[in-house]
Parts: C-alpha cells; sequence; structure tokens
C-alpha cells in the first residue's frame, strides 16, 4: 500500500513539476515519463493501468487521447512488458529505457529536423529526466528495500 | 499485503479509473490549475482575467502594433489545455465546429488600442484541427508551423519558421531588412497586415543565400488565457 502510494506521489510530482516548468520557461523536462518508466520496473498490472491512466488523465490535451499522448504513455508500457529481457544492472537498464523512450518518442512525434534545430533544449530535457529518472529509481529501488517498506 | 490493503488499494485503482474514464475534462482543468498556479483554471474566469488585462495593457505603447482595419468577424476563446511535450506547440480552445470554426483559421491575441484605429491584432498561430466543441491550434512555437510573412515597409517576402525561438527565415539577400521591422502575415487566410512580431538581430543564413532573424514576440505566450479566432 505504501509502495503504491509512494509511486503515485512521485508520478503527481512529476506531473506537477512538468506543468511548472512549461509555464515559466515555456519549454519542460519529461519528467512523466521519467516517471512512468521506472515505475514500469516495480508496477504490477493493476497498478500499471492506474498510473498510465493518471498520465493519460493530465497529459491529454485533446478531446479522446491523441496519438501524441498514446506513443507517449506506450513506451513506458513496452518497459513494462519487457523489464526482463533488459541485461544490464537495474539502474541501468533504467537510464538506457528512459533515454531510448525519449528519443523514440520525440523521432516519432516530431522528427529529427525538429531536434536538430533545437538540440541544445533537446539535450537539457534528456539529461534533467534522467536526473529525475534515477532518483526515482533509487527511491523505489534501493531506499525502500533498506527501510524494509 | 493483507486482505484489507487489498480492499483499499482496489478501491483506490476503482475510484481513479472511475474518473479518469468518466470525467477527462476534470484533467484538463486541473492540468490548467497547476500551469495557471491557481489562477483563472476555468473558462469564465480566464475571460474576465483577459478582460482585466486587455484593460491594463490599454496603459502600455501599444501604438506600433495598431491595424487600422480589424477583422470583423472575432471569436473570443479561452485555453482549455497545452500539449505538455517539447517542440510541439498546440492549445485547445473553446470553440469548435459548432461556432463556425474551420481548419487553418488565423488565431491572434487582440487587445484594445490607445486610440479609436481599432485593437491590436497579433497573430499567434493557426487553427489545425476542428472538433464538435473544441479546436487545436498549432502556434509559432510549434517546431513544425510554417507561414508566409512580408517583412517592413518594403514588404520583403520571407518564411516564418517556427520553433521553440521562432525565426523569420528566406529573406533575400538584396532585400534592405533591419532589426525592428515588422512582420506581417501574408497568408491568403490571414488578414491583411496582421502583425506577428517584429525582427531581432538579421543574419546571413549558413549557406549565405538568404537573410534570417529570429521573431521578438510582444506577449508572454505562457500567460495567455485567452486567444480570438478570425472567422471568415
Amino acid at each position: 500500500m505504501v509502495r503504491f502510494l509512494l509511486k503515485l506521489a512521485v508520478l503527481l510530482l512529476a506531473i506537477v513539476i512538468q506543468f511548472k516548468f512549461l509555464s515559466y520557461f515555456g519549454w519542460t523536462l519529461d519528467l512523466t515519463l521519467a516517471a512512468l518508466v521506472a515505475i514500469a520496473f516495480f508496477a504490477s498490472w493493476p497498478e500499471e493501468i492506474v498510473f498510465l491512466s493518471v498520465g493519460a488523465w493530465f497529459l491529454g490535451y485533446e478531446p479522446g487521447i491523441g496519438w501524441t499522448t498514446l506513443i507517449y504513455l506506450a513506451l513506458p508500457l513496452i518497459v513494462f512488458v519487457g523489464r526482463r529481457a533488459l541485461p544490464w544492472q537495474p539502474w541501468i537498464n533504467n537510464l538506457m529505457a528512459l533515454a531510448a523512450a525519449l528519443i523514440l518518442f520525440y523521432l516519432v512525434a516530431v522528427g529529427a529536423a525538429a531536434l536538430v534545430a533545437d538540440f541544445g533544449r533537446f539535450l537539457w530535457d534528456i539529461g534533467g529526466s534522467l536526473v529525475f529518472g534515477a532518483a526515482a529509481f533509487w527511491l523505489f529501488h534501493d531506499y525502500l528495500k533498506y527501510r524494509n517498506i | 499485503m493483507n486482505q484489507r490493503q487489498s480492499w483499499i488499494l482496489g478501491l483506490i485503482i476503482a475510484l481513479l479509473a472511475l474518473v479518469v474514464l468518466v470525467e477527462p475534462s476534470l484533467g484538463w482543468r486541473l492540468a490548467g490549475f497547476i500551469y495557471n498556479g491557481g489562477d483563472g483554471s476555468d473558462a469564465g474566469s480566464a475571460l474576465e482575467n483577459a478582460a482585466l488585462k486587455a484593460e491594463l495593457a490599454r496603459l502600455a505603447p501599444l501604438e506600433k502594433y495598431l491595424v487600422s482595419q480589424p477583422p470583423r468577424n472575432f471569436l473570443q476563446v479561452p485555453i482549455y489545455s497545452r500539449s505538455p511535450f517539447n517542440f510541439k506547440n498546440e492549445i485547445l480552445v473553446a470553440g469548435g465546429e459548432s461556432a463556425g470554426l474551420k481548419v487553418g483559421a488565423p488565431v491572434a491575441i487582440a487587445l484594445p488600442g490607445e486610440n479609436q484605429s481599432g485593437p491590436l491584432i497579433i497573430i499567434i498561430g493557426k487553427v489545425l484541427k476542428v472538433f464538435e466543441d473544441t479546436a487545436m491550434v498549432q502556434t509559432v512555437f510549434d517546431s513544425h508551423f510554417r507561414l508566409g510573412v512580408r517583412v517592413g515597409k518594403a514588404g520583403a517576402e520571407a518564411l516564418l519558421l517556427g520553433g521553440g525561438e521562432p525565426k523569420v527565415g528566406l529573406i533575400p539577400r538584396e532585400e534592405p531588412v533591419e532589426k525592428g521591422e515588422a512582420v506581417y502575415a501574408a497568408g491568403a487566410d490571414f488578414p491583411n497586415g496582421a502583425e506577428l512580431g517584429e525582427l531581432g538581430d538579421v543574419n546571413f543564413s549558413s549557406e549565405g543565400l538568404f537573410k534570417e532573424a529570429p521573431l521578438k514576440l510582444p506577449y508572454d505566450f505562457n500567460r495567455l488565457q485567452v486567444v480570438s479566432i478570425i472567422i471568415k
């Protein structure tokens, strides 16, 4: 129960920070994707469905779920399904999965030309999201284990 | 996890799923509330806030942005939600097919002017998709936004390239354009003389064939809560 609420809290925090960044700077970090990818390594099926639904609820910005939002949420689901197949240390798996998800998402959603035109911003996005993703993973993996929660 | 905890978890999951499925627009409102910091999160108060802001803006030096003949059919609509992703700057507005909106319609902000020559009109994007009661607007900050424009008094033809920092490109190198000159929309769907902003520092493009300059904007897009759609 505590684990579920903690994952939900991290996801909500990520969503709030993502929107606040957008509001203040006009661009943002993909912290929601970072949180969802980290959560995908620890969630059960029902939990995963809830977290993806919460993500869709907040990030969906058009009637129904647009294809952009759908891709954004499909990527953590792919990580969830294939999490046992990843070959590296758990924390590296998380970072590699998140970096791949971010690159794949933006390549599909906006195309390579847009990324190249504003590559510096894209690097900031990846860097900030990886830091948040690593912190979330540490919280779910190590902190809870040491605290025996 | 004991049985009691399982039940509570199940209840939370069911409640969340119910809210997500039954009231999806609540997500827009919550996201808007987070985005605006609780300021004008619903359509009504957004319009009221915009009216107040417009009144305050009347005191600012807006003369250079005034146009003498503003389009007549302005539909003022609040912004429901914004794309939360980078490079994709789209906003959902409260007005759709039922209000007569069409794909490609220009979207502007209109502020009352200081004199009788009409409101200040600045184009911020165009309608990308139309739904029954809402429409998706692609703004000049979207990486895929493109619009033919004219620059300065000479009316040099150029192309506005959208993005995080919009840029005016493909200005013929022989055109004597300068920093500070106004950039006007030149698309067929756009009102004649409607401005988008002004030129920043002018440079030659990397291949040296054209001039280019960043587009300087006279508004803070992140603070906008209401936009005007120009209906033909």
